[in-house]
């Protein structure tokens, strides 16, 4: 559950460059993590759809090169507000570990 | 596993049908481009179809996850803020008016409950599916106030003449271009510079609709429907009411948005919009009293032009919708400069209400914060109709007053926190014609018992009117949490595929 939040603040992160549709997420997502989310499609498409039930993204439907019609997402204005909520719940949150980590390796 | 037995098994989890579509087509697209990719880094093609539909990970699941976000959600805020409304309304019509039987006021409530329901499980996209139904319904409603100064009451004979009329325009070309717009509507409304006459393409789809799909078609139920929406209407009052110019304007937004479909005209909205508003500006005496039909419809366009549902140039667009609405209100302020203390001739002359402006005003000053004002009103039927909130006023005092408004005023917050949530782009332009009209219905009718402006003699939804005001926003009710409800499920870029 936790993991999938943290996907979600992914994807905003993502869909602020530009709008993507699903495979070209989780390419980009894949690459710029080393590798580390390799997401399933079965869970990106959940994520997704859930996300934009709660508003935070819009999709629309655009002619490919290939001639077929593909699903694209583009963060909305909540969605953008949640992201900047997100990254500085974040920084806090990575603040007191490194904190704490920092005094218990000087106790040590 | 292959790709389409996957996408098979995803959709199997699904339960509502619609959306299986838009779902495989998503996965469809994924698997695809995987699949290429994998060929062009050496895989044989049966191999790369199997490796990318292995690693979508398990069928049953995703689809399960799909399942429980694609279901009728309602919006249970507004659903018990309007029943709340619905069944307050009853209660305190039966205690405000005496003379009116428990079974009339039962009758009424049980009315607006079940055209709520209806519409809100009917999905909002019936609207596209049967757009032809819809504009013979709204036509027909536009029209009354013009038919019924002629022949009163007579519905079945609005209903002879005019369905031979449109039999008229049959056109035989039965094989027209209904199947031939592949695109997406948004698509094609961005680059579509051709276009039929306006009329040819309305014509066309009513003839068909009437003489051929009529007898086999589900259609038929369609059309039933209209008939039975008019007579029901009809009930009690007749159409050349100035009461009903709500219904006006809302019909004509529907009639708007409807048309929309059947040409790519740029400034067809527009045009229409004039031709409406001169019409009933010439057919009624009171020009003031059209302001708030003109804010509705042109809020409305304005919304649409936003949403470039009317491909113009908003320096254009925008002064265009808003000139009518400003020459009327100089009719309404004009109005009510020469008479501050009446309440506009039509309702003197129209409805012989027994309270002017002026006692509205006396009313409202002398009003104790508990318990009867100082100045005390002997209220007739209709001057309770039409000024509830003033008789609750002098009657029960100010605070009963301000709860009654405040509940109003609370429902229009969620009606339009709600419409710009709405997800879809048919929802949404629908949703805030609605939204429009209940919300200028109620401000309007505050704004008159207040003491502010004369307005059109209009009703407050639900606790006071006649059938036609009670079904109008039941309609509009029933819409907009149908469209908040079903916005996982619907899919209107299939409709738009399918109705082009």
């Amino acid at each position: 559950m936790q993991q999938e939040k943290d996907i979600s603040m992914l994807i905003l992160s993502l869909l602020r460059s530009g709008d993507l549709y699903g495979y070209e997420m989780m390419e980009k997502l894949e690459l710029l993590s080393n590798q580390y989310f390799k997401l399933k499609a079965g869970t990106l498409y959940p994520i997704l759809h859930s996300m934009e039930d709660e508003g935070f993204i819009e999709s629309y439907e655009k002619k490919a090169d290939n001639g077929r019609m593909r699903k694209y997402y583009r963060i909305t204005k909540q969605g953008d507000k949640a992201l900047r909520e997100k990254k500085s719940e974040w920084k806090s949150y990575v603040d007191m570990i490194t904190r704490i980590l920092g005094e218990q390796v000087y106790e040590n | 596993m292959k790709i389409d037995e996957y996408i098979d098994l995803v959709c199997k989890e699904i339960k509502n049908k619609r959306v299986r579509s838009s779902v495989s087509r998503e996965l469809y697209d994924h698997l695809n481009e995987l699949k290429e990719d994998y060929i062009n880094q050496g895989m044989d093609p049966i191999e790369a179809e199997i490796k990318s539909v292995r690693d979508m990970g398990d069928p049953k699941d995703t689809g399960r996850r799909l399942n429980s976000i694609h279901r009728r959600k309602p919006e249970w805020r507004l659903l018990i803020i309007s029943l709340t409304i619905i069944i307050l309304g009853a209660i305190f019509s039966h205690m405000t008016f005496p003379n009116r039987s428990v079974y009339s006021t039962i009758t009424n409530a049980v009315v607006s409950i079940l055209v709520y329901i209806i519409f809100y499980f009917l999905d909002y996209t019936f609207l596209l599916k049967y757009k032809s139904e819809a504009l013979i319904a709204v036509i027909l409603i536009i029209m009354m106030p013009f038919i019924f100064q002629l022949y009163q009451r007579s519905i079945w004979f609005v209903l002879v003449i005019i369905l031979p009329i449109i039999a008229l325009f049959k056109n035989s070309d039965e094989n027209n271009t209904k199947n031939s717009h592949k695109e997406s509507k948004y698509i094609e409304r961005e680059n579509n510079t051709h276009s039929k006459g306006i009329f040819d393409e309305m014509y066309n789809g009513w003839a068909r609709t009437i003489l051929l799909n009529f007898p086999q078609d589900s259609r038929l139920w369609g059309i039933v429907a209209v008939i039975v929406l008019i007579s029901v209407l009809n009930w009690n009052i007749g159409f050349s009411s100035v009461q009903n110019v709500y219904l006006y304007a809302f019909a004509f937004i529907v009639f708007l948005i409807t048309i929309q479909f059947k040409s790519s005209s740029r400034i067809t909205p527009i045009i229409l919009y004039y031709v409406f508003i001169l019409s009933y500006t010439f057919f009624f005496d009171e020009k003031g009293m059209l302001t708030p039909i003109c804010f509705i419809i042109a809020s409305t366009l304005t919304y649409m032009l936003y949403r470039k549902w009317i491909d113009l140039n908003k320096k254009i667009g925008l002064p265009l919708i808003w000139i009518p609405f400003l020459v009327l209100s100089y009719f309404l302020i004009r109005d009510y400069l020469l008479d501050p203390t009446g309440l506009g001739s039509w309702t003197k002359s129209a409805y012989g209400l027994n309270i002017s402006g002026e006692q509205i005003k006396l009313i409202i000053q002398g009003a104790q914060f508990i318990g009867k004002g100082f100045y005390q009103f002997n209220f007739d039927y209709l001057a309770k109709e039409h000024f509830i909130i003033t008789y609750i006023i002098g009657h029960y005092g100010l605070l009963s007053g301000i709860l009654v408004i405040e509940l109003f005023l609370l429902l229009i917050i969620f009606l339009v926190v709600n419409t710009f949530k709405s997800k879809h782009e048919f929802g949404k332009v629908i949703s805030f014609a609605c939204t429009a009209t209940i919300c200028v219905e109620i401000v309007a009718y505050i704004l008159s018992n207040l003491g502010f402006f004369s307005f059109p003699p209009g009703f407050l939804p639900f606790f006071t009117g006649n059938n036609i005001s009670t079904v109008l926003n039941s309609i509009c009710f029933g819409l907009i949490l149908s469209i908040r409800s079903n916005r996982n499920i619907v899919d209107e870029e299939k409709i738009f595929l399918k109705t082009m």
